[in-house]
């Protein structure tokens, strides 16, 4: 695991390390990067500025860590932990936006940092969110790729990553640091789920598929 | 003839409109922490007191930067339901639109920091849902609304994916061939077929 060989050897260091990128990440996810200072930072670690320098020369060093260390979708979406799961159905597709909002919620600081640094044209925030979107669609692509041509798979998974997209950022503005409470909300999953129902309009294209087959 | 009471020609709203455009630009391309009065007036070849005496401080030129332009009207021909004929009107709607996202640069940041409501205010997109949904409404009934919202849901969806992997090549991204007729195959899915 990456995340192990970064770690400084002294298992003290562990702790005071994880709790400036705590304290870095919250700071940056919720008023940017721009406008946290070192000192900042240090306060909520309860650590002096020097003493943090110690772990990080810079803020931007800090920015990097958090990019290269708290990355986790890769765990979060991995395509084996949607069981194989047969023919795709509504079910299906409710587990796929159930899977991706519990992604959005597990990770909801970081995503909010990332989205940040990509407006504000970081190339190593651009560069991971293409790395992320490709691997959630190859992990929603496995769910439609036995039923459906390619092209049209490609379309319907399209239209599922632009809704999760918009929901994703609905979540991180309205909801914030409640986007769990939001999320196990029967009656909310129940409206993303009928947008669902209508962006990915599964028996249109399966019909279509087995006429032709 | 009478005094027209839109500020454009006057010298004065000239500079107002100078400011806000610049403001945009300059809060959406370098961020709005990165900006400074001084700044803007600069570009604007103005001094700082010349502008703070239109906008008494940033935020306030903030709040102008975010009241969005309204979304065009969509031009559906015909009175038969032809899905393909929305779904062109809608997409044309929204190039027109994104021909500059300045502001939907400003906004998302904005909303990222302080969350929703005013001046992230949605009064411009909630006219264009509003007009979209009377669109369909004869040909859908009781299922335009969310017709409506899946529609807008898909649209803003695409534009965020494309503001945040794209950046300031955004615009020109829109106005390519292949990415508007992508846009009309998405816009095409949740309308209902024809018959």
């Amino acid at each position: 695991m990456p995340l192990m060989k970064q770690l400084p050897r002294q298992p003290g260091r562990v702790t005071t390390r994880t709790r400036i990128l705590d304290a870095a990440l919250e700071l940056f996810a919720d008023q940017g990067f721009e406008r946290t200072t070192v000192r900042q930072i240090a306060g909520r670690a309860k650590l002096t500025d020097a003493a943090l320098y110690y772990y990080f020369p810079s803020k931007e060093q800090l920015l990097r860590s958090l990019f290269d260390e708290r990355w986790r979708f890769r765990e979060v979406w991995h395509a084996r932990a949607l069981e194989p799961s047969g023919p795709i159905c509504p079910e299906v597709l409710e587990r796929l936006v159930d899977r991706t909002l519990h992604g959005i919620e597990e990770n909801a600081l970081m995503l909010r940092l990332e989205a940040r640094r990509c407006l504000a044209g970081d190339e190593q925030a651009i560069e991971l969110r293409n790395q992320r979107m490709e691997h959630w669609r190859a992990m929603a692509r496995a769910q439609f790729d036995d039923r459906f041509h390619p092209d049209e798979a490609a379309l319907l998974v399209e239209a599922l990553q632009a809704i999760m997209v918009h929901v994703g950022l609905r979540l991180q503005v309205e909801s914030r640091d409640e986007i769990g409470q939001r999320i196990a909300d029967p009656a909310f999953r129940e409206r993303i789920y009928a947008m669902v129902r209508r962006a990915v309009p599964l028996e249109r294209f399966s019909e279509r598929y087995e006429a032709t087959a | 003839m009478p005094t027209s009471s839109a500020p454009l020609p006057t010298p004065q709203g000239d500079s107002i409109v100078r400011i806000v455009e610049t403001a945009r630009r300059m809060f959406a391309r370098q961020g709005y922490e990165s900006t400074t009065i001084k700044a803007i007036a600069e570009a604007c070849g103005l001094t700082d007191a010349a502008v703070l005496y239109h906008f008494k401080s940033k935020r306030a030129l903030l709040a102008a930067v975010l009241v969005r332009p309204d979304l065009p009207t969509l031009q559906v021909p015909g009175h038969t339901w032809n899905p393909h004929a929305v779904a062109d009107a809608l997409v044309r709607a929204y190039c027109t639109w994104a021909q500059d996202a300045d502001s939907a640069r400003v906004a998302i940041s904005h909303a990222l920091t302080e969350g929703a409501g005013p001046p992230f205010g949605e009064e411009s997109q909630l006219a264009f849902r509003e007009h979209v949904c009377e669109i369909l409404r004869p040909h859908c009934g009781d299922e335009a609304e969310e017709i409506t919202e899946t529609v807008v849901a898909l649209l803003t969806g695409v534009s965020i994916d494309l503001l945040l992997q794209h950046g300031h090549e955004f615009e020109r991204m829109v106005q390519q061939p292949e990415t508007q007729e992508r846009l009309r195959e998405l816009c095409l899915l949740p309308l209902p077929p024809v018959g």
